[in-house]
């Protein structure tokens, strides 16, 4: 019971999802009683990190490494990644040529070229997850961080100009409607009675 | 007294005109209620921004409707949902970005005017209450930052759910709502929507609502350099009043202000959309307003985050019991002043040692 209440990801596989035939309502029912037990007793935590075996994670991991660190230790994070895939068993889906290649590729420092063949090794896994559930990502294609400071075009000239506007405008207005005294003055007349 | 209404207007006055329209609304909705008289101290800005605060949220709420329209919350789509609404949809880029400014604004115009409370001593007897419900807000602007963070749907966004779902574990049952078993079917992201969107806002806007009437009831705190009424917990009758009006149409003009700011701001540095998430992964750190609690998971592990903010809103929910202090003049209140600046001294230094280090790795530690 405490796996289900408590367990929320410590320590399991993260590629593996639970499809447990007890009802949602089972669930909640051994959740409510969980709480009438153990309310805020510190519980979780005590599970050992754990790490993915499963192959198509082990490259998508790879491909975050590359999409958030391009220097010299993201590609080291990202080669581990895709060594720990080609090592691993449970390679379901995995186009191990292409990855082979992908790794040739990140060893030559290409990020472009083994950005591009590592997500195409993981095709046929991605094709095949079901829909999300929980925690599920179902992330199929990483990208870099899109740069949304490009040129400025017409409409931000546009946005500028209204911004502008609203400054000027509630900036006189703020001072128009500014109280007649400051606090030092209406602790000054205060002091000096009526 | 005779009424705008009956009173005989100048043809094509447009004063006149605007009077009448305003005594037409008035005796339908009875609007001069608002009229009613606050101490001119009210009118400076530092007693101004509990309203500043709710213009930032009428902002947060106008764009947020507009991305709702074109925002997928299914965790297969959501970040491409983003990209796509900021590069192909004319004008929703800067609609986003002054999404995120506004919040940002919110939360610091929020802690800002809590301070001003805090060191003018508003909280204090009668408006106990009123502090606590300001404190809940507080609450629920972090949390509106924090489901923000996570609908975008990048690594970020996935690393704070991460957060999430495991302090709910440390929380034992009392978090079983975070928890992604908790509706095993839904994907958690859509739960967290379903918060962003209508509860927490929904609930802010219960609790304003709450706060506004009950500063009405209770009036506006005395300023503490000023002189006070003989049960000292009002302004002096000597202090000059003026309607409440005046207040509103000041923080109007002080939205206007905000707007423009979130506006040049939206323009020239919009928020980027971070990677499609990984599992697995722990390579971001959280967004600055996290940065001190962030610190104290690097040192002493997740249970760092819940220990923190739970001492600081403990802090903050016994304060008006604790302190019985009935003077408002900081000089007066040596404990609670050096007890404040102590605090924010903690999550300032907290808070520039994650601005200086790196991301780390705590989930599933």
């Amino acid at each position: 019971m405490q796996v289900q209440c408590t367990d929320m990801g410590v320590g399991r596989d993260p590629a593996r999802r639970s499809f447990s035939g007890r009802s949602s309502r089972g669930r909640f029912a051994a959740c409510v009683l969980f709480v009438m037990v153990f309310a805020l007793a510190p519980s979780a935590g005590s599970d050992e990190p754990g790490e993915t075996t499963e192959g198509y994670l082990l490259v998508q991991q790879a491909l975050g490494h590359l999409a958030h660190d391009t220097s010299f230790e993201g590609l080291d994070l990202a080669m581990e990644k895709v060594e720990d895939a080609l090592a691993t068993e449970e390679q379901d889906g995995v186009d191990v040529g292409t990855l082979l290649q992908a790794k040739t590729a990140l060893d030559a420092g290409h990020v472009e070229t083994a950005r591009t063949e590592l997500q195409a090794s993981i095709t046929q896994a991605l094709s095949n997850l079901p829909p999300a559930t929980g925690e599920d990502t179902d992330t199929t294609v990483i990208e870099p961080a899109l740069d949304t400071k490009g040129g400025m075009s017409g409409s931000d000239w546009l946005f500028v100009a209204i911004s502008l506007l609203a400054l000027v405008a509630g900036v006189l207005l703020a001072v128009r409607f500014r109280p007649p005294d400051s606090v030092g003055e209406l602790r000054r007349r205060m002091a000096a009675g009526p | 007294m005779m009424s705008a209404a009956s009173a005989p207007a100048a043809p094509g006055a447009v004063g006149s005109r605007i009077r009448r329209v305003v005594d037409v609304i008035d005796d339908r909705l009875g609007i001069k209620a608002l009229e009613y008289p606050v101490p001119e101290h009210a009118n400076n800005l530092a007693w101004s921004l509990g309203g500043v605060t709710a213009a930032a949220f009428a902002i947060v709420v106008v764009t947020g409707i507009l991305l709702v329209q074109f925002y997928d919350p299914m965790p297969e789509t959501a970040n491409q949902s983003l990209r796509d609404m900021v590069t192909g949809i004319l004008g929703m880029g800067f609609v986003r970005a002054l999404h995120f400014w506004a919040a940002q604004a919110m939360y610091v115009t929020a802690t800002l005017h809590l301070l001003r409370v805090y060191f003018t001593g508003s909280y204090k007897k009668p408006r106990e209450g009123n502090w606590l419900i300001g404190v809940a807000m507080f609450g629920l602007v972090i949390l509106a930052l924090f489901t923000g963070t996570v609908l975008k749907w990048d690594q970020e966004g996935f690393e704070a759910l991460g957060h999430n779902v495991e302090l709910g574990g440390l929380l034992g049952g009392a978090g079983m709502w975070f928890s992604p078993d908790f509706a095993d079917r839904i994907p958690i992201l859509i739960r967290l929507y379903g918060a962003h969107v209508v509860i927490i806002p929904g609930m802010i806007v219960v609790l304003m609502t709450l706060h506004g009437l009950l500063v009405k009831r209770h009036k506006i705190s005395p300023h503490p350099s000023l002189p006070t009424d003989a049960s000292g917990y009002q302004a002096s009758a000597d202090e000059p009043v003026e309607p409440f009006t005046h207040h509103l149409r000041r923080i109007a003009a002080f939205g206007l202000v905000l707007f423009g700011v979130l506006g040049l701001l939206a323009v020239l540095w919009p928020p980027e959309v971070g990677p499609a998430p990984v599992m697995g992964l722990e390579v971001t750190k959280p967004p600055w307003n996290f940065w001190w609690m962030f610190t104290l998971e690097n040192w002493i592990g997740l249970p760092g985050i819940m220990y923190g903010s739970a001492a600081l809103f403990v802090l903050l929910i016994i304060l008006p019991f604790v302190d019985r202090n009935p003077a408002r003049h900081w000089r007066q209140r040596p404990v609670a002043i050096t007890l404040a600046l102590l605090i924010l001294l903690v999550v300032a230094a907290l808070t520039v040692l994650t601005a200086f280090g790196t991301a780390k790795t705590h989930l599933g530690m």
